[in-house]
C-alpha cells in the first residue's frame, strides 16, 4: 500500500520533464502513434500527448488538492461547530447538508459549474461546494461522540476555556475520518473535473487536462488512435487508485493508533 | 470423591498473534463434580474465559487446543466432531456470558426465544412451548411473566435479561451449565438475587455449574470448590472452605491477603499484596515465579507436580512439594 | 469547629430525556471539611455521579447552592470559576476514556499547570509521575501505550497537579484487578496525608469504600437515605435500603453467616418523583407515614438515618426541631 503511496507522490510530482510545450501543434506530426520521439504519439493538431499528459498532472492535481483541502477546512469548520453547538444551529446546518447530500456529487458539481461559468477557479469552487456536506457530517458525527467522553470533562475540570477544549482537545479527536475522506475526495475531485471536461463544462480546449484529452480522443476511438485517449485515462484511473489505496492505509494506520 | 463429570487435564491453549504463537493456557487441570457449583476464579488476564471457551469448543480461529484431555461424562471433547459437538452444545453443556442483552436476539420477543429453546431441545410443539416458556419465566423470578414474555431485550433491564437467559437454559436441561462472570455491570443488590437464583436452579435440577469469576466474595458465598487460575495455569484447587482457611499457594496467599472486606475495616497492609509487575506468560515453568516471594530454581523452568493436601485439596507449587520431603 | 470545605445545600438536578424529566438529584445537602475523605455510594441511577459532576459545575444545577470555600459556585461567572477549579479536581471512572489519546501524557499533566500559570519547569512533571509509581519515561507516552493501571495513575497525576484542596474520584478502584486495589488505595491515602486533601469518593464497591473514607453517604434515588461515620453506617445500618445493599455484597469468608434482606423489585428510573420515602414501592416495611416526606433521624455522633425505623434504634433521642445542619456533631 504504501509503496503505491510513494510511487504515485513521486510520479506526480515531476511534471517538469515534459519535453514539449503543451500546446505548441505540429503540423506535420499529426496523429502519430508512440514512437521514440513522441512517447504517448500525438494528437489531431500534432501536439505531443506525452507533454501534455505530463502537464495537465500539475493542473489535474492541483485542482485535486485545492478541493479536498478546501472542502475540509470549510466542512470541518461547519461541522465542528454544528456538533458542538447543537441546538438551533446544529438543526439548520444539517437541513442545509441534507439537501445538499440529496443530489449525487458529481451533478453539483455540473450545475454549480453550469451557474457559475467556466473557469477554473469556479470548478474548483463548483466541486468542493459539492463535497463540503460530507466534511459536515463527518465532522459534526465525531464531534458528538467526543463531546461526551471523559476526557472533555476533564479538559474542563482542569480550567480549560471552552475554546481550547474544542481547538485542543475535541477537535484533533474529531478529525480522523475527515482525514480518510479527505484522500478519497482527492481521487473524486480528478474524477468530476475530468468528467466535467469530458462533457464540455468546466476546463476547456486547449486546456491540458486529462479530462479534456479524453474527450478529444474519445473521438478517435472508432478510427483507431487508441494513444489518444488510453494515456490521459490511464493518468487518471491511476491516481484515483493511488489515492484510495493511501485512504485505506492511513485508515488502518489510524484506526491503530487511537485504540 | 465421587466422579467427575468435566475432567479437564493439562490443557495447553496457543494463539496466534500476528505470526508468534503464545500459550495463553498451560497445563490447565480442574475437575468438575456432578451436581456441584466449581469455581473458576482469577483476575484479569488468568484464562478463564478462554478455559470456558476451550470446553465449549468455541475459540476463535486463532486460538488451537494444543495438548490435553477435557473428558465430559465419559466423552471426549476434543475427539468430537463439529456435528457432534453441536449436539452437546446446548443440551449437555450450556453457557451464559457477560453481557445479558448482548446474547439475546434484538429483533425476537423474549418469551419465544425461551420457547424456541424449548421446542428445540425437548420437542415441544409451538403452544406447549409458550406456554412452559412463561411458567420457566415465573420459576427465575420474573414478575408478570406473561406480560414480560412479550418485551423485546432492550425493554428489558440487565437483571431481567440474565434471568431470561437462566430460563432459557433451564429449558436445555444440560448437565453442565457455564457461566462467565453472569453478574459484571449488575447492581449489587441485583447480583446477589441472581446467584440466589442460580444456586436455586442447580441444586433443583441437579446440574453442575462452573462459575467464572473474579470476586472471592462470590466464590466463598456460592461456589463449593474452587480452582484458582493466574497466567494460564490452574494454581490451587479446593473446597471453598478448604483454600479460605488454609490457603497453599504463595498466590492464593497474596490474593486473600489484599482482598478488602465490607465487614472489617482493618488497617491495610500492602506488604502482603501481590507485586506490580507484568504477567509473564513466556514462561513454561510456574508463572508466577516473577512475583512469588519463594521462587526457587525450579519454578522458571518446570511445571510442579500436584501435591494433595487433603482428599479435595491440591496445589501445584514446588516450595509445597520440597516442604513434602 | 471549623468550617466545612464543600457546603452543598439542597441540590436538585433534573434533565429531559426525550419527552420525559428525569430526577437525578432530589434535595442532596452535605459538608466535606477539609482533610476528611467523605464517601457517596450507592447503586446505578442514585444520583451519585450526577451529584459529583454538579459540584464540579460540569453541568448546571437545577436549584441548589455549592459553597466552596465560602463561594458559592452556582453564582459566579465562568471566568472565576475557571480560577478556582485549580483547588477542587476530579478523577474519572474510566481510565481509558479520561485521556486524550492524542496528547502525551507530559502534556496531559502539564496543561492544568499552564492555565493556571504554575508551570515551572519539567521537574514538576517529574516529581509528579513518581509520585503515583510512574517512571519518567512514561511521560513521554500515549495513553494506548499504557497499562489500565498505569493510565488510572494518569488521571490521578493529573488530579492532583495543582495541589487542590478536594479531589472527587469517581469508581476509583471499579476497573481494577483485586491484586492493584489495594495499591492504589495505599497511594491515595498517603497523597491525602501529604497534601491534605479531602475526597470525595464516589463508588458502589462498598469494601474500598470502608477502607479511604472516614464518613459515609448512602444514596438512592437522587436522596440520601443515611449518612455518619463510616464504622456507624456500615456496622450498624439502619435505613431499609442501607441493610439491603450491605446485606448483598458478598464476603470472601465461608465462615460469615448471611442474613440477607431483599427488596422486591427493581431500581426504578427516577422518572417520577413520590412524596415520601424513595424505597415505599420496594420495602418490606413500609408503613403510612412513608409516603409523606420523611426527616432525617438523628442517631447521634453524625449518624442521620431517613427512615422510620431509626425511631425504634436504642441510639435514638427524639428532638423537638427540624434536622439541623448536614456534618458530624
Amino acid at each position: 500500500m504504501f509503496l503505491i503511496l510513494c510511487y504515485a507522490a513521486v510520479a506526480l510530482i515531476g511534471p517538469e520533464v515534459a519535453p514539449y510545450a503543451p500546446n505548441a501543434t505540429n503540423p506535420q506530426a499529426t496523429l502519430q502513434s508512440p514512437s521514440a520521439e513522441f512517447r504517448f504519439g500525438t494528437d489531431k493538431f500534432g501536439r505531443d500527448i506525452y507533454s501534455r499528459v505530463l502537464y495537465a498532472t500539475r493542473l489535474d492535481l492541483s485542482i485535486a488538492f485545492s478541493v479536498a483541502l478546501s472542502a475540509f477546512l470549510i466542512g470541518a469548520a461547519v461541522g465542528a461547530i454544528s456538533g458542538f453547538y447543537g441546538g438551533g444551529v446544529d438543526d439548520a446546518i444539517m437541513r442545509v447538508v441534507d439537501v445538499l447530500l440529496a443530489f449525487p456529487a458529481f451533478i453539483l458539481a455540473m450545475a454549480l459549474t453550469g451557474i457559475l461559468g467556466d473557469t477554473i477557479p469556479n470548478v474548483i469552487m463548483a466541486i468542493s461546494i459539492a463535497y463540503i456536506p460530507y466534511f459536515i457530517r463527518l465532522t459534526r458525527g465525531e464531534m458528538l461522540r467526543v463531546r461526551t467522553m471523559q476526557f472533555a470533562d476533564a479538559a474542563v475540570s482542569v480550567g480549560n476555556p471552552s475554546w481550547r477544549v474544542v481547538l485542543v482537545h475535541l477537535l484533533p479527536n474529531s478529525l480522523t475520518p475527515a482525514f480518510i475522506q479527505l484522500t478519497l475526495v482527492l481521487g473524486w475531485a480528478i474524477l468530476d473535473a475530468a468528467g466535467l471536461a469530458f462533457l464540455g463544462l468546466g476546463i476547456t480546449p486547449p486546456t491540458a487536462e486529462w479530462g479534456v484529452m479524453v474527450a478529444e480522443g474519445a473521438q478517435r476511438i472508432i478510427t483507431g488512435e487508441w494513444w489518444t485517449w488510453l494515456f490521459p485515462g490511464l493518468a487518471i484511473v491511476l491516481i484515483a487508485f493511488a489515492f484510495s489505496i493511501v485512504g485505506d492505509g492511513l485508515r488502518d494506520l489510524l484506526a491503530r493508533e487511537e485504540r | 470423591m465421587p466422579e467427575p463429570l468435566l475432567q479437564v487435564r493439562s490443557l495447553r491453549l496457543d494463539v496466534k498473534d500476528h505470526e508468534q504463537s503464545r500459550s495463553v493456557l498451560l497445563d490447565v487441570n480442574f475437575d468438575v463434580l456432578p451436581n456441584e457449583v466449581m469455581g473458576l476464579v482469577g483476575e484479569s488476564g488468568s484464562g478463564k474465559t478462554m478455559t470456558a471457551l476451550s470446553i465449549m469448543r468455541l475459540l476463535p480461529p486463532a486460538a488451537r487446543v494444543a495438548e490435553g484431555r477435557m473428558a465430559f461424562g465419559g466423552q471426549d471433547l476434543l475427539a468430537l466432531t463439529e456435528p457432534e459437538m453441536r449436539r452437546v452444545r446446548g443440551s449437555q453443556i450450556a453457557m451464559i456470558f457477560q453481557n445479558p442483552r448482548a446474547a439475546l436476539n434484538p429483533l425476537m420477543r423474549a418469551g419465544d426465544q425461551v420457547a424456541r429453546a424449548l421446542m428445540l431441545h425437548q420437542r415441544m410443539t409451538r403452544e406447549e412451548a409458550q406456554r412452559e416458556a412463561i411458567g420457566l419465566l415465573g420459576h427465575v423470578g420474573i414478575s408478570d411473566a406473561a406480560a414480560r414474555a412479550r418485551a423485546y431485550p432492550h425493554q428489558l433491564s440487565g437483571g431481567m435479561a440474565q434471568r431470561v437467559l437462566i430460563a432459557m437454559m433451564l429449558a436445555c436441561r444440560p448437565k453442565l451449565l457455564i457461566a462467565d462472570e453472569p453478574t459484571t455491570g449488575l447492581d449489587v443488590t441485583i447480583q446477589a438475587q441472581i446467584f440466589d437464583l442460580i444456586k436455586e436452579i442447580q441444586a433443583e435440577v441437579g446440574a453442575s455449574l462452573l462459575l467464572i469469576t473474579h470476586d472471592l466474595g462470590v466464590v466463598s458465598e456460592v461456589c463449593h470448590r474452587v480452582a484458582v487460575m493466574y497466567a494460564g495455569q490452574i494454581m490451587e484447587q479446593a473446597s471453598v472452605f478448604s483454600l479460605f482457611q488454609r490457603p497453599s499457594h504463595p498466590y492464593t496467599e497474596r490474593l486473600l491477603a489484599s482482598i478488602l472486606r465490607v465487614d472489617k475495616g482493618a488497617e491495610l497492609d500492602a506488604s502482603r499484596a501481590i507485586a506490580f509487575a507484568s504477567i509473564d506468560y513466556e514462561s513454561v515453568g510456574c508463572r508466577f515465579a516473577n512475583r512469588c516471594p519463594y521462587v526457587l530454581e525450579a519454578c522458571w523452568t518446570q511445571r510442579p507436580e500436584p501435591r494433595w493436601l487433603a482428599d479435595d485439596h491440591v496445589v501445584f507449587c514446588h516450595l509445597r512439594n520440597r516442604e513434602a520431603e | 469547629m471549623t468550617e466545612p470545605l464543600l457546603r452543598v445545600r439542597d441540590l436538585h438536578k433534573q434533565y429531559r430525556e426525550g419527552r420525559t424529566t428525569i430526577h437525578a438529584v432530589n434535595g442532596v445537602s452535605l459538608d466535606v471539611f477539609p482533610g476528611e475523605a467523605v464517601g457517596l455510594v450507592g447503586e446505578s441511577g442514585c444520583g451519585k455521579t450526577t451529584t459529583a459532576r454538579c459540584i464540579l459545575r460540569l453541568e448546571e444545577v437545577t436549584r441548589g447552592r455549592i459553597e466552596f470555600e465560602g463561594t458559592d459556585l452556582t453564582a459566579i461567572p465562568r471566568s472565576r470559576l475557571r480560577a478556582r477549579r485549580k483547588d477542587f479536581q476530579m478523577v474519572f471512572q474510566d481510565p481509558s476514556e479520561s485521556l486524550n489519546p492524542r496528547l502525551s501524557v507530559r502534556r496531559t499533566l502539564r496543561e492544568p499547570l499552564q492555565l493556571h500559570g504554575l508551570y515551572s519547569s519539567d521537574e514538576q512533571l517529574r516529581a509528579a509521575v513518581h509520585r503515583v509509581n510512574l517512571e519518567y519515561e512514561h511521560l513521554d507516552r500515549l495513553p494506548h501505550q499504557l497499562s489500565g493501571g498505569q493510565k488510572q495513575r494518569v488521571g490521578v497525576a493529573r488530579a492532583m497537579m495543582t495541589t487542590p484542596k478536594l479531589v472527587i474520584l469517581d469508581e476509583p478502584t471499579s476497573s481494577l484487578d483485586m491484586s492493584l486495589r489495594i495499591h492504589v488505595i495505599v497511594l491515595l491515602k498517603e497523597l491525602q496525608r501529604e497534601l491534605n486533601l479531602s475526597y470525595i469518593f464516589i463508588s458502589h464497591d462498598l469494601s474500598t469504600i470502608r477502607h479511604l473514607c472516614d464518613r459515609v453517604m448512602v444514596m438512592y434515588l437522587g436522596r440520601i437515605v443515611e449518612q455518619g461515620r463510616t464504622a456507624d453506617v456500615f456496622d450498624d445500618p439502619t435505613h431499609v435500603y442501607t441493610k439491603a445493599l450491605l446485606s448483598a455484597i458478598p464476603i470472601p469468608d465461608p465462615t460469615v453467616k448471611r442474613n440477607r434482606l431483599l427488596l422486591r423489585g427493581e431500581t426504578p428510573t427516577a422518572r417520577r418523583l413520590e412524596p415520601g420515602c424513595a424505597l415505599q414501592d420496594r420495602c418490606a416495611f413500609v408503613a403510612e407515614e412513608c409516603r409523606r416526606p420523611v426527616p432525617e433521624y438523628d442517631l447521634g455522633g453524625g449518624h442521620r438515618v431517613a427512615c422510620r425505623l431509626a425511631k425504634e434504634h436504642p441510639k435514638y433521642k427524639p428532638t423537638a426541631q427540624a434536622p439541623a445542619e448536614p456534618g458530624p456533631n
